[in-house]
């Protein structure tokens, strides 16, 4: 679905999990990224996601959630890989980022990165 | 021996009218047969009873006899959509129900042992039902149409003929129950014969032989045979209410107000069938002619009616009546609420009422047409999608999350995770600047972003639907910015401006 607003987006989460839905992805990047929602909305649909067993995975391109998130990775890219450059039709092949884990309610955070490869091709 | 159940509303305009305008209950009420204040009275509520009012009276002489009337005109469509309502209720303990000519309900009640324990549990179940409709029903139970029916009309609220007495229990009945014609009434009574039994002990032969055949089929309604057997209704798709309003209503809160109760008779009459409404059709007929006509569809069959009267809300305030609305008819049309295959190694998901009505909650809060599932369209352009109604959830193949597993298992400490690169799609593209410099791309900007180009890949050139009035032809290029991100962007050669697709995420 796609909301018009950050607070159509959080109603339609709470009517998703109110439905028995397990998971869901709330996209944040984009045009309802420019809104800030106060942290009462956080807590609030942290308490439906636990009420519910549910898990909400919130993409975005800052930690927005804060204090209210269970666990948070963060996708750092390294470098982007562009194939035949130079040539007459070079080809953008992929990205390579590194995956970090920045918070973790229930263990220790932080430890080795892990290497990503975006590719176009995958 | 067949058991029949007659199901009769006592005052049936006035408790058809009541049904829609449960406010009026208390106060002094009189239907008429005419509009705008003419015409006779045709049915009065208690209140308008004790205040003087009687069937018969003229409007005029009526509203001089009490100040405080409420004069509303009598409506057949509301008179057809209670008895309807009366069969719905039926429907739901048996499956062959019939609707009389004089607006009077038969059901089977054969085969339906386990459904209730004894025939007065079941008549208090009718009534309990109808009454959760608005509608105070009267039941008689007998082995005919016409014994139930005579049961209902005598019992005054529950009669039950024992199986094989009902000849014995019209016998001492006044012989008006059976509604003779006047004519043959006339002739019977001149011979003595008032009661039931005195006509049943007649031989018909000799009574057709005098009377017709209308006075042979009088003798076998007095033994307790019915002229017809009872012939089921098919289960409606469609379910109608009306309302026609005293004065024009022209605001949005009344009119809301008005179609809250209206859907909810609908919903209910639906869900007493086991079925969700899939659609709604309001129409609206205007002050001095004229009507419109507006649909509603939830996203999946649901029979609560806060999202219909929601979704109703919603669309009269983004497109108000023209007109001040004198009649509101309402179709809700019904369908099966699609039930769900659990799987054996998932969790269990959402129960399809729960989903259905989630669907609909959704509809309502973000449109119809941000929700659903993603779905190509039939064309060639490269952003050609359409939202498709979400049927519900799809198995995923077991392999993709067992290979996914392995493959993380499988991988060394320092190997490298290949995943799908995304790209997040700027629906509708955004317009940029685009400055060349030495026949390349040298700099971008707009939509939130912009910097220098750093690398670029491309061009890619696409064109289509040469064969429409509205061909396409692009030159598409993926290029790095000095601001970190990969975008996709292309030329749109016939228009001659730069739009961005999307940024790979």
């Amino acid at each position: 679905m796609y909301p018009v607003d950050l607070v159509a987006a959080f109603r339609a989460v709470e009517h998703v999990l109110g439905a028995g839905f397990r998971l869901v992805l709330l996209d944040l990047d984009g045009p309802l990224q420019s809104r800030s929602l106060p942290a009462s909305a956080w807590l609030r649909i942290a308490r439906v996601a636990v009420r519910s067993d549910a898990a909400i995975v919130v993409l975005s391109a800052s930690r927005i959630a804060g204090a209210f998130a269970t666990l948070s990775l963060e996708i750092c890219p390294l470098r982007r890989a562009f194939v035949g450059e130079g040539g007459p039709c070079p080809v953008f092949e992929g990205a390579v980022s590194s995956l970090y884990l920045r918070k973790y309610k229930f263990g220790p955070s932080g430890g080795v990165p892990v290497d990503l490869f975006a590719s176009t091709r995958a | 021996m067949s058991r029949i159940a007659c199901l009769l509303v006592p005052d049936l305009c006035l408790m058809a009218h009541l049904r829609l305008n449960s406010e009026l209950a208390e106060k002094p009420l009189a239907l008429t047969d005419g509009r705008a204040g003419r015409g006779r009275v045709v049915a009065i509520s208690p209140a308008a009873g004790k205040a003087g009012i009687f069937p018969g009276m003229a409007v005029t002489q009526a509203r001089a006899v009490c100040d405080a009337l409420v004069i509303r005109p009598i409506s057949s469509e509301a008179l057809a959509a209670a008895v309807s309502t009366l069969a719905d209720v039926a429907s739901t303990l048996s499956s062959r129900v019939e609707i009389d000519d004089h607006d009077v309900v038969f059901m089977d009640c054969e085969g339906g042992g386990l459904l209730w324990a004894s025939e007065a549990e079941l008549a208090a179940m009718l009534g309990a039902r109808a009454a959760r409709c608005g509608l105070p029903v009267w039941v008689g139970i007998a082995d005919s149409k016409l014994g139930a029916s005579v049961a209902a009309r005598e019992g005054g609220g529950l009669r039950i003929v024992p199986a094989g007495q009902t000849r014995e229990f019209l016998e001492p009945l006044p012989l008006v129950l059976l509604d003779p014609d006047p004519e043959i009434a006339a002739t019977l009574a001149s011979w003595g014969i008032r009661f039931i039994g005195d006509l049943a002990a007649l031989p018909s032969g000799a009574v057709a032989h005098r009377l017709g055949s209308a006075g042979g089929m009088l003798v076998r309604r007095a033994r307790g045979e019915d002229d017809t057997p009872l012939v089921a209704r098919q289960i409606p798709r469609t379910f109608h209410e009306s309302l026609v309003l005293e004065y024009g209503v022209d605001r949005l809160e009344p009119l809301v107000f008005i179609l809250r109760r209206l859907i909810e008779c609908v919903t209910s009459r639906i869900e007493l069938h086991g079925l969700g409404c899939r659609e709604i059709e309001i129409g609206f007929d205007f002050e001095g002619g004229g009507s419109d006509l507006r649909t509603m569809t939830a996203a999946a069959p649901t029979t609560e009616h806060k999202i219909f009267v929601t979704l109703a809300r919603a669309h009269l305030e983004k497109c108000p009546p023209a007109h001040s609305v004198t009649k509101i008819s309402l179709v809700g049309v019904a369908t099966q609420i699609r039930p769900t295959q659990l799987d054996f190694l998932r969790p269990s998901g959402p129960a399809p009422a729960a989903l259905a009505s989630t669907l609909a909650r959704l509809a309502v809060l973000c449109g119809p047409d941000r929700v659903g599932v993603l779905r190509r369209a039939d064309s060639h352009r490269p952003e050609a999608v359409e939202v498709a109604r979400f049927e519900g959830l799809s198995t995923p193949k077991q392999e993709t999350s067992a290979g996914a597993l392995a493959s993380i298992r499988d991988r060394g400490a320092n190997e490298r995770m290949v995943v799908h690169l995304a790209l997040r799609a700027f629906r509708p593209p955004v317009a940029l600047e685009v400055f060349e410099r030495a026949g390349g791309l040298d700099y971008v900007r707009g939509g939130g972003f912009g910097g220098r180009v750093v690398r670029r890949a491309g061009p890619w050139r696409l064109r289509g639907e040469w064969w429409t009035a509205d061909p396409y032809a692009r030159e598409y290029y993926d290029v790095e910015l000095s601001d970190g991100g990969v975008y996709r962007i292309y030329r749109d050669v016939r228009l001659q401006c730069w739009l961005a697709d999307g940024v790979y995420d």
